[in-house]
């Protein structure tokens, strides 16, 4: 193989011209989904976890429940289910409505896991002694065990952001013009390579910065402890 | 209906002098494990009372039982009139007004010392911002920590740490301090830093309930000396009598084995 078959294979310039607008309207929509995932699953996930801290048996046992399940559960298999199934008992939803729910309900459970263990990190003292000063449950968990179960918690939330926000290339199969899909026809139109590689770089060009500043975060945020 | 009932006789008569807390027959159990039992005890405003013991004797469970950390079994717990052990009484309201300082400091690792201390005051008590850190540094530096204001707990020594947790404490302006053992988990040259700070409060008029294993600070600068074992306050008295003469056996033995 010469250097020029691979360059014409991978970075063809007439290809790159042709199908770069359809690539960035893939980058649009998977940065809008991740941005929903995000923030879907990161609320739903602290919510969950704050109240499981509320330690009451019958809840916490559907929110483990919960969180188990969709740790579980590979996440095309509900894609796959919600989409192809739901319209057969009445409920239509569209492909990016899917994908969102699915990915969120995901990043939610993995979410609730890591902000539980977080807070369950947090020794009894500091719950004591924001009690005994006369702060309510709800304040407690506000102003004293939160921003430091969170700080403890960030490693791991950055990397399931990430992780699961990156599975919004599952939504080919159900045919949501995110990045991969909108890659994918470009290739099969022009029988090119090109354009999945310049898929790969919108890829990039979103998640790169999102570790990069995880790790910022994380550095700057690990405070000295005692 | 006996001496069982101070909240009537405050509400019959506001002014007149009646213990800010009292513990009345007080029951606790840890599953079949009782650790306190018939617990009587009565502290009257601007007393300090030292509660020593031996291990196990139940003194810190009484302790974290006055401002309800733990919940009793059975009896009651009458602050300031009000019964703490009746589910009608709000206890968040109750214990803004009770300071705790705890045997392992527990101030908060992500805030300064003035966070430690402005966080319950905004939170709680409602001040604004630069009213509680002006009452939050006044009472910095009655415990004399004022110039380590912008430090983070982890950068500060045990007995530094302890006097900001007092400082968090006297901050709220309460009408009593549990002492859990403040002293226990200290280096012994820091321990005279904590121990002068209590001194001090208790010259200005601090009520004061201290577990303690500090006999000499006890002797020296309590009002009253309780001694407890096996959940029960075996006898109770000034200072120098219960450390010269007491009528107990036990307390003979504790005291004599304390001393060596």
């Amino acid at each position: 193989m010469s250097i020029d078959r691979f360059f014409t294979t991978f970075f063809d310039p007439a290809m790159i011209a042709r199908y770069w607008p359809m690539i960035i309207e893939g980058m649009a929509l998977t940065a809008l989904l991740a941005v929903a995932i995000i923030v879907c699953g990161g609320v739903l996930g602290l919510l969950l976890a704050c109240l499981r801290s509320r330690r009451w048996p019958a809840i916490n046992f559907f929110i483990v429940l919960f969180a188990d399940f969709w740790r579980a559960l590979p996440p095309l298999v509900p894609i796959l289910l919600l989409y192809f199934g739901l319209p057969n008992a009445g409920l239509e939803l569209s492909a990016f409505t899917v994908l969102w729910l699915t990915l969120s309900l995901v990043l939610a459970a993995f979410v609730e896991e890591a902000c539980w263990a977080g807070i369950r990190a947090i020794r009894p003292g500091q719950w004591e002694a924001a009690r005994s000063s006369g702060m309510g449950f709800v304040q407690t968990l506000c102003w004293v065990i939160l921003p430091q179960a969170l700080r403890i918690a960030l490693p791991s939330l950055t990397n399931r952001a990430i992780a699961i926000t990156k599975m919004t290339a599952l939504g080919t199969v159900i045919g949501v013009p995110e990045i991969l899909n909108q890659a994918s026809s470009a290739q099969s139109f022009s029988g090119s390579a090109t354009p999945l590689t310049l898929g790969a770089l919108a890829y990039l060009a979103i998640f790169l910065p999102l570790v990069v500043l995880s790790r910022w975060a994380e550095s700057r945020l690990a405070w000295k402890r005692g | 209906m006996s001496a069982a009932n101070p909240a009537q006789r405050a509400a019959a008569s506001p002014q007149a002098p009646y213990p800010i807390l009292e513990l009345i027959k007080l029951h606790k159990r840890f599953g079949d494990h009782v650790v306190l039992e018939a617990v009587d005890l009565r502290i009257e405003p601007g007393e300090l009372v030292c509660v020593i013991g031996p291990s196990g004797s139940g003194k810190s469970t009484m302790l974290r039982l006055c401002n309800q950390l733990e919940r009793a079994c059975g009896g009651q717990v009458i602050f300031d009139g009000q019964d703490l052990t009746s589910s009608l009484v709000s206890i968040d309201r109750v214990r803004r007004q009770i300071g705790m300082v705890f045997q392992q400091f527990n101030l908060y690792p992500h805030l300064r010392a003035l966070g430690n201390v402005t966080l319950a005051l905004k939170r709680v008590a409602g001040l604004p911002r630069r009213e509680a850190q002006a009452v939050a540094l006044d009472a910095l530096e009655r415990v004399g920590m004022r110039e380590h204001a912008n430090a983070w707990p982890s950068t500060l020594s045990g007995g530094q740490q302890q006097r900001v947790a007092i400082a968090r404490a006297i901050a709220m302006s309460p009408k009593i301090v549990l002492f859990d053992e403040p002293t226990s988990a200290l280096d012994p040259t820091l321990v005279g830093s904590v121990l002068a700070v209590m001194r001090r409060l208790r010259e200005e008029g601090m009520t004061m309930l201290v577990v303690t294993h500090e006999m000499q600070f006890a002797r020296a600068v309590a009002d009253r000396v309780v001694f407890m074992a096996d959940g029960k306050v075996i006898e109770q008295g000034p200072p120098e009598q219960l450390f010269t003469s007491p009528r107990d056996p036990r307390t003979a033995a504790f005291i004599s084995g304390e001393s060596n």
